[in-house]
């Protein structure tokens, strides 16, 4: 076997520190408020139901425990969207794509074209009503290092895809259906 | 792609071995066995509740339709070849039609467990480490038509897989004659036996009991828990000394059951090195054979504990590339290799690795004090609430003991913890009472990550993460500066490699 090793000047490799990120479309924050308010909305509703029962009757701070912690996970869940989408972005390269998101726990994954099995766009029914679309690049072998990019521009993401499916040069797999 | 060969059978639609409708049959049963057990045991202890009649009744009635199932789908089955891609059809009212292309196919296993053994047939299994996990198996084949079948898939994924070695290089690889690496002896089995997990199994047999006691006695009507009691005493003072005989005698169960299933599962154990790659063939009853080529493994792993040091002897696997429903059953593994075995597989895979020079690094002390953190104060702390709300007079002592050792197991796992870098790949060892060593290819990664919490960020710290096909390995607390080099040079590796990697 010839084993190759060129010297290679490691301060010279393209960095991920030096890239700008592109954020995710504003609407975005929309559909996830929406998402979190009807999700809310039925929480309210059990914990309403909840304070007619007996147990809770007879406990009073019981029942307005249960809607304090409502309260404070709204208020909570809604600040971390705000905050999430100023953090989120992603960002495309010449060979790989890079994903940061996260609050709390900020994770920062890259995946390199020459290792996508394949692409999907999917979309659900707020996302479709904002004509948002989300990308999701897969590897192989589970799901550990599959990327998903929320809040995409229809047409956007379809780029991104068309991009990411040519750079890698495989054959792509027709959506389901 | 024209070959010629005698697999013409290949090329038509064909059926399983006849024996496949028995062996459906007894899975589809042991499926419902597994499931409806308890019912079983109900009916045994408890003839008289009308309602449990009723199951057995309609446990009879599905016992007969899965016997009908299994006869039309020993008809409805049928596997053939066309246009470099292996197809199956099957199903009764849902019809499939499966498409393996060549070049997608992963790793070909044969199973055959006691039955197929007597009936000569083996169980084909295929898979193709797609995300969708579309494995799939031919239940029963005739034995030299799996080989047969097996060889040909292989022949023809290599011609179709496009290599980026000139022609030269192709011819280069000589079929090498197959070399047996390690073949266990019942001596060896004893040891393997021996230096199992114990405490482990211990757990998990103790928290079986505990699980299904309530279940047993549901159906039972036996007291068990009386039983305990009686047997422990019931007052709390007693509660020590009922611990200090029970456990030695979970551990001694325990110690039985690792026996017995390491007789079982590696009975006359060869792994053996093919041209390819690896193959191990085990088992008592079911003898399983696994076979990975070279190519398809993402990275190696070797773990020793004490006593396993004791016999100088290293469990081995081989992760390969798979969805992680069946990513188990996909790493070979080896328990009870020695140096000289360990050697031929690190070099196998990473034939560079004894020329390279490694630059030895460890993790950030801090990881002690979250470690302790989150392990140690966090359950000590509630706990303690705990004892408060019920009134009890505070028993500090346990959790003191409890936040010192883990402590104590955090420091050393931080002294211990230590990457080797170099040019092409890197080797990871962890210890804290066992030892854990990884070694990965740059090239097999596909993905990187860099984990950051509230706390790593105000420390310059984080988590790298590299996701393989076949899992994640991950350095944890180490310099923010020094990850991010790693990540640029890991990319850097990765999207230059030509070879392909899985």
């Amino acid at each position: 076997m010839i084993f190759q090793n060129s010297q290679i000047n490691v301060a010279e490799l393209p960095s991920i520190d030096e890239i700008n990120f592109q954020r995710l479309d504003p609407a975005h924050v929309r559909v996830k408020y929406i998402a979190s308010t009807i999700f809310f909305l039925i929480m309210l509703a059990a914990i309403l139901y909840l304070r007619t029962e007996p147990l809770i009757v007879d406990h009073p701070r019981l029942g307005n425990g249960l809607l304090i912690f409502w309260v404070s996970w709204l208020v909570l869940s809604f600040a971390l969207t705000k905050m999430g989408y100023n953090i989120e972005g992603y960002a495309l390269r010449e060979k790989d794509i890079v994903h940061i998101k996260g609050v709390i726990n900020r994770r920062q994954t890259a995946i390199p074209f020459n290792r996508v099995q394949h692409c999907e766009i999917k979309a659900g029914p707020i996302q479709r009503f904002f004509k948002l679309k989300t990308l999701e690049v897969y590897t192989a072998g589970g799901q550990s290092s599959d990327l998903s990019i929320d809040g995409l521009k229809g047409d956007h993401a379809q780029v991104l895809k068309d991009f990411i499916i040519k750079t890698t040069g495989q054959i792509q797999h027709d959506e389901e259906e | 792609m024209t070959k010629k060969n005698d697999l013409d059978f290949l090329s038509e639609p064909r059926r399983q071995s006849s024996v496949a409708i028995f062996l459906i049959l007894l899975k589809s049963f042991r499926v419902i066995l597994g499931q409806a057990w308890p019912i079983f045991i109900a009916l045994i202890f408890n003839p008289t509740k009308s309602k449990d009649t009723y199951f057995a009744l309609a446990i009879i009635g599905i016992t007969a339709a899965s016997a009908i199932r299994s006869i039309i789908l020993y008809f409805k089955f049928y596997y053939y070849v066309k246009n470099d891609e292996l197809i199956i059809e099957k199903g009764i009212f849902q019809k499939t039609k499966l498409n393996v292309p060549f070049d997608r196919i992963q790793t070909i296993n044969f199973k055959e467990n006691i039955l197929h053994q007597f009936f000569n047939v083996v169980s084909l299994e295929i898979d193709t480490a797609g995300s969708k996990g579309n494995e799939f198996s031919i239940t029963a084949l005739k034995k030299d038509k799996a080989i047969a079948i097996r060889e040909f898939l292989l022949a023809q994924k290599k011609s179709t897989t496009p290599t980026p070695f000139s022609e030269e290089e192709m011819e280069e690889e000589i079929e090498i004659p197959e070399e047996e690496l390690l073949h266990l002896s019942p001596m060896d089995l004893v040891k393997i036996g021996v230096s199992q997990n114990h405490l482990r199994t211990a757990a998990i047999v103790f928290a079986f009991m505990f699980t299904s006691m309530d279940y047993i006695e549901s159906i039972t009507g036996w007291k068990l828990e009386n039983g305990i009691d009686n047997l422990l005493g019931s007052s709390s003072n007693t509660l020590l000394i009922g611990l200090i005989t029970i456990v030695p005698i979970f551990v001694i169960i325990a110690f039985l059951i690792s026996l017995v299933r390491t007789v079982f599962r590696y009975y006359d154990l060869r792994f053996i090195k093919t041209s390819m790659g690896f193959k191990v063939i085990s088992g008592l009853f079911t003898r399983n054979e696994q076979s990975a080529s070279m190519q398809k493994i993402q990275l190696i792993r070797w773990t020793t504990n004490p006593i396993k040091k004791v016999f100088s002897l290293f469990d081995i696997s081989l992760r390969q590339a798979a969805s992680t429903a069946i990513a188990r059953k996909q790493s070979i593994y080896v328990p009870g290799c020695f140096e000289e075995q360990l050697s031929s597989v690190r070099a196998a895979y990473f034939p560079e690795e004894s020329q390279l020079s490694f630059e030895e690094h460890v993790i950030h002390p801090l990881v002690i004090y979250r470690r302790v953190l989150y392990l140690g104060l966090l359950p000590a702390g509630i706990f303690l609430l705990n004892q408060y709300w019920s009134g009890a007079t505070g028993n500090y002592f346990w959790s003191i003991i409890w936040v010192v050792i883990v402590l104590l197991l955090s420091w050393v796992y931080q002294r211990n913890f230590k990457y080797f870098v170099s040019d092409e790949g890197i080797r990871i060892s962890t210890s804290i009472v066992g030892k854990t060593e990884t070694l990965l290819k740059w090239f097999k990664i596909q993905g990187v990550e860099i984990q950051q919490g509230i706390y790593q960020r105000r420390k310059d710290l984080c988590n790298l993460v590299f996701h393989t096909a076949a899992g994640t390995v991950k350095i944890p607390y180490i310099e923010l500066e020094k990850a991010k080099k790693m990540e640029d040079f890991v990319l850097y590796k990765i999207e230059n490699s030509q070879e392909p990697w899985m």
